[in-house]
This record gives structure tokens, sequence and C-alpha cells, in this order.
């Protein structure tokens, strides 16, 4: 997924065999079983499915920006996926992207933009270094 | 169809050491249990030859360590990495090992300990898909997961949350009659929607509070049980499902609806011949989600039931979570998932309970446990009688 951040696209494991994409991330195919998976990019877009903001976390830096959004996307290419959701006003059904993003620790994660605009803002904002 | 659970007792419901942290280790509270079944049934701890245990805390030790720690040596051992499921599927490993004849007498235990520091290690670290992929966003446990089901639920159902705190009061003020139960004051339908948010639509009173504590009952033939003179309940069904429905996006039923048709054929009962309900209560729409799954409305229809039927354990409705549930004992890791089993047991067996069920005979106890990544994947039911006198 790391790979994916510098080129600002989404990057998922398929298999080679039925062209399932995997997500969470796993060493075989989730529906044949095959294990030659392959790290192509793949569309981000998707539909917001639900959301919460996290007021109590076990984490200090979560529990220190609470209330901390959230969301689940179910992606055009199959997987759901749980992520930072940078959206001022979520709406369930509303179209999406999910981005890959480098964080504070240099780790990679997903955040929730809307369709139109890819620039994170809110709190999720915090969670990523100053860019110059 | 699955053969039945004839000649078959289930006995001896302990309810132990609830408190809100614990520097005990888990097999402190394991241990305690075995104890009080012992000291209740009669029974001794050489003539135990069955173990079947859940347990979060007693990692990295499994049900082998603890038969070296309890110097017990036990020709049947079961480990039940089923969480909220784990009760009613410990019951039926059980069971069949005593039909089969493995076992004589099994001893089935489920508990914790909750040390000040040790919640957010458990979670952290709860499965390898959590820990990847839900862990890192935001860090809010099972609440985010549930919270973001609530949401689904009530879009798609008109639920409000009025109808959760429904459920949540009626099984507060059974936790008034049980004094086992952690919180036992009153909770008022004001308290319950004023409460400080946990991950909209959750609040505080929606969410199980962590605690240290465990349950367990015994299994035997029921001629073992008759010689011992032990009151005892007998099973007329068991089912189980895990990854049900991998297919659905919103996460709005579990396996139940899988199963229950066959557990209530082979039970000869429906939905409204039971006395009482137990469910796993992690969140209030998950117990509607057991309502609904196990037939006692349909899909969907939860929230109009809950407004319509009364849940306290004397108010003549659906006697539901009548020990107060999790939501009121508080969740003791792995014990929450014996807490309504271990109840039943209680309400099938016991005379004179505060919180008596009026002439109960039958109880349906369901389970739901280990969100592995974005919803519960294990699913069970089973379906109790009071046994023969
Ligand atoms: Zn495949």
């Amino acid at each position: 997924m790391a790979a994916g951040v510098d080129a600002g696209r989404l990057l998922l494991p398929r298999c080679r065999d039925c062209g399932i994409v995997q997500y969470p991330l796993r060493e075989l195919c989730r529906n044949c079983l095959g294990d030659t998976l392959d790290w192509v990019p793949v569309s981000g877009d998707g539909t917001l499915l639900s959301w919460t903001n996290v007021h109590t976390s076990l984490e200090p830096f979560f529990a220190d920006h609470a209330p901390w959004p959230v969301g689940r996307v179910k992606l055009e290419c199959g997987p759901l996926v749980i992520a930072h959701l940078a959206i001022a006003s979520p709406d369930t059904g509303m179209r999406v992207r999910v981005l890959p993003h480098r964080d504070l620790s240099d780790v990679a994660v997903l955040i929730i933009v809307p369709e139109s605009d890819a620039a994170v803002t809110g709190p999720v904002a915090d969670l990523l270094p100053d860019v110059p | 169809m699955r053969s039945p659970y004839t000649g078959i007792a289930v006995t001896t419901p302990v309810s132990f050491g609830y408190t809100r942290y614990s520097e005990h280790g888990a097999p402190w509270f394991l241990g305690g249990v075995l104890r009080e079944l012992l000291r209740q049934s009669g029974i001794n701890k050489a003539d135990i030859d069955g173990l079947a245990v859940s347990s979060f805390t007693l990692a990295p030790d499994t049900v082998v360590a603890l038969t070296e720690y309890l110097s017990l040596s036990p020709r049947w051992v079961e480990h039940l990495p089923y969480g909220g499921a784990g009760g009613v599927i410990g019951l039926q490993r059980a069971a069949r090992a005593v039909q089969n004849g493995d076992a004589d007498i099994v001893a089935c235990i489920g508990g914790d300990t909750h040390r000040r520091e040790g919640f957010r290690d458990l979670v952290s670290n709860f499965s390898s898909f959590s820990t990847d992929s839900v862990y890192p966003y935001g860090a809010g446990g099972p609440n985010a997961v549930f919270a973001m089901i609530t949401r689904s639920y009530m879009e798609r159902t008109g639920a409000t949350r009025e109808d959760f705190g429904r459920i949540c009061m009626a099984q507060r003020f059974n936790a008034g009659h049980h004094d086992a139960a952690l919180f036992r004051e009153p909770l008022t339908l004001e308290a319950y929607l004023d409460a400080r948010p946990v991950a909209e639509p959750l609040h505080l009173f929606d969410c199980v509070m962590p605690c240290a504590g465990a349950e367990g009952f015994l299994v035997m033939s029921e001629h073992r049980a008759r010689s011992l003179k032990l009151p005892r309940a007998r099973i007329g069904a068991i089912g189980e499902r895990h990854n049900a429905f991998p297919d659905d996006d919103v996460v709005l039923r579990g396996g139940w609806a899988l199963y229950r048709d066959a557990l209530y054929d082979a039970a000869g009962l429906g939905p409204a011949d039971m006395s009482m309900l137990q469910t796993y209560d992690d969140y209030p729409v998950i117990v509607m989600l057991q309502m609904e799954g196990l037939g006692f409305c349909g899909r969907g229809e939860a929230p109009d039931f809950v407004r319509r039927t009364p849940l306290t354990f004397d108010g003549g409705g659906l006697p539901h979570n009548t020990c107060g549930g999790q939501l009121s004992a508080g969740q003791a890791g792995a014990a929450g998932g014996f807490l309504g089993l271990v109840e039943a047991i209680r309400q099938l067996t016991t005379p004179d309970l505060r919180n008596a069920v009026p002439n109960a005979r039958t109880a349906l106890i369901s389970g739901y446990g280990m969100v592995n990544y974005d919803r519960c994947l294990c699913t069970a039911a089973a379906i109790l009688g009071k046994g023969e006198s």
C-alpha cells in the first residue's frame, strides 16, 4: 500500500487467476485461494456505507484529537474499507474516493475524501506531515 | 438432521468474582469458578474428566496449561476461541463429548481478568485483520465498527435511540434484582439520552463496561445428575454458523437465520414457546439483530417489537437478559459469552431467585462473537428446557 502513496494512487493486491481485489491484505486470494497476487493500481472510487466520530479512543493521539471521524466504504473494485474520513458533511450513499497517504509515523494509511476534491481537510489533516 | 442431545444434563450455574479491575490472573477467575462448581455440586475434582475453557487473558496459555495449574487430569479438553458465542458452543462440544463417552463430567468455564492497562493490549492485538486495518483508524476498538452498524440499522429501519434505550432500561431493571451485576441503579430514558457520546450514534449506555469475572456450568449425563440430586436443564437444540453472509456489504443480519428453523424443529418449539430470551448484548443493535434472526419478529421489525413488548423479567412480555446482561453486569471478556447461558441455567434450576421469570420452562440463548474486521463472525443459539426433578 505504501508503494502507491508517492504516486498518489491506491495500490491493492489482485488475484492473477480470478481478478478479485483483496482487502484487508492477505497472502491468498479470498475467492479461489490462489497465491499469485499482483499489486496493481485500482480505482479508489466508492460509496460511503456508514461513518462515526470516535470520542473515546485507546490511543493518546486520537483521544487528544477527539472526536475523530472514521468511515466505511464499498470500493467499486470490490473490497470494503475502514478509513479516516476527511469529509465535512458525510452522508450515507454519497460518492467518495479512498486514497493512501503517509502519516506522521511514516505509515501508509487510507483516507476517505470527497469524489470531487482530493485535498485532506478537517481533523484528519493533523495526521499528515506538513507539506512544504 | 443433527442427532438430538438425549440424556444430557446441564447443571450448577456459577457466576464468580465480578469486579471493575483486578490484579489477579485469569487462572484465579477460572479456577475460582471450578472451586464453586465442585462446592455446589459435591463432585470431587478428580471426577472432572472434561474441561472446556474460553478466555482471552489466559494467553499465552490455553486450557492445556490450566490443567497443570489446577492439577486436573482430564481425558478431554477444549479451548473455545468463539468470544461471545463461546458459552453455547462450549455447551455443544461438551454435550457431544458426554454423549459419545469421551468424558463423563465436563466443566465449561469462561472468564477473564481486567487489569487497568490490559484492555488496550487486547483491543490493539485482537485479530490480524483488525490490527492492520481497523485499529489504526481512530483506535476505537469495536465501538467504531458497531457505531457504523448501528447507524446503518437506524437508517434502514427507522430505529431511534429511544428504541435502543428501551432495551438498556429493561436490562438495568433486571439487574436491580440480581446482586452480582456491577450496575444495579435504575436507568431513566433521560439519563440514557443525555449520556456522553462514545462513537455516534453510540453513547455511554449503549456500550458494555470491560471488567473482570467468570462464569461456568457442568455438563453430564442425566443419570449422573439424578444420582447427584442436581437440579438440571436439558438441551432442546443447538445451532451455530460462522462468517455467515460474507457478501453483505452492510451488516444487518447474522448467521441465526440460517439455522433457526432447524433449531426450533429439533426442539419441537417456536419463539412463542420461549419463557425467556438471553442474547449477547455487546450493543443494543445486536440484540435487535438476534430478535430478528431468531424469529421473534421479522427483519427490520425489532424497533417496533421492543416498543410493544415488555422485556423485564416480570413484565409478562418476553423476559430478556434477566440478570441485566453485559450492559449491566459488565463484560468480563470471555465470560460475556457465558453470561446469558449461565443465567438461563440458573433460571431453570434455582428456586426463589429475586429475578425469577414466572413459570420458567424454556429458554433461548444466543451468542455472537469475534469482530475480526468489520463484523462478528461467530453466531450460535441453544434452546434449553427445565429438566424433570
Ligand atoms: Zn482468485
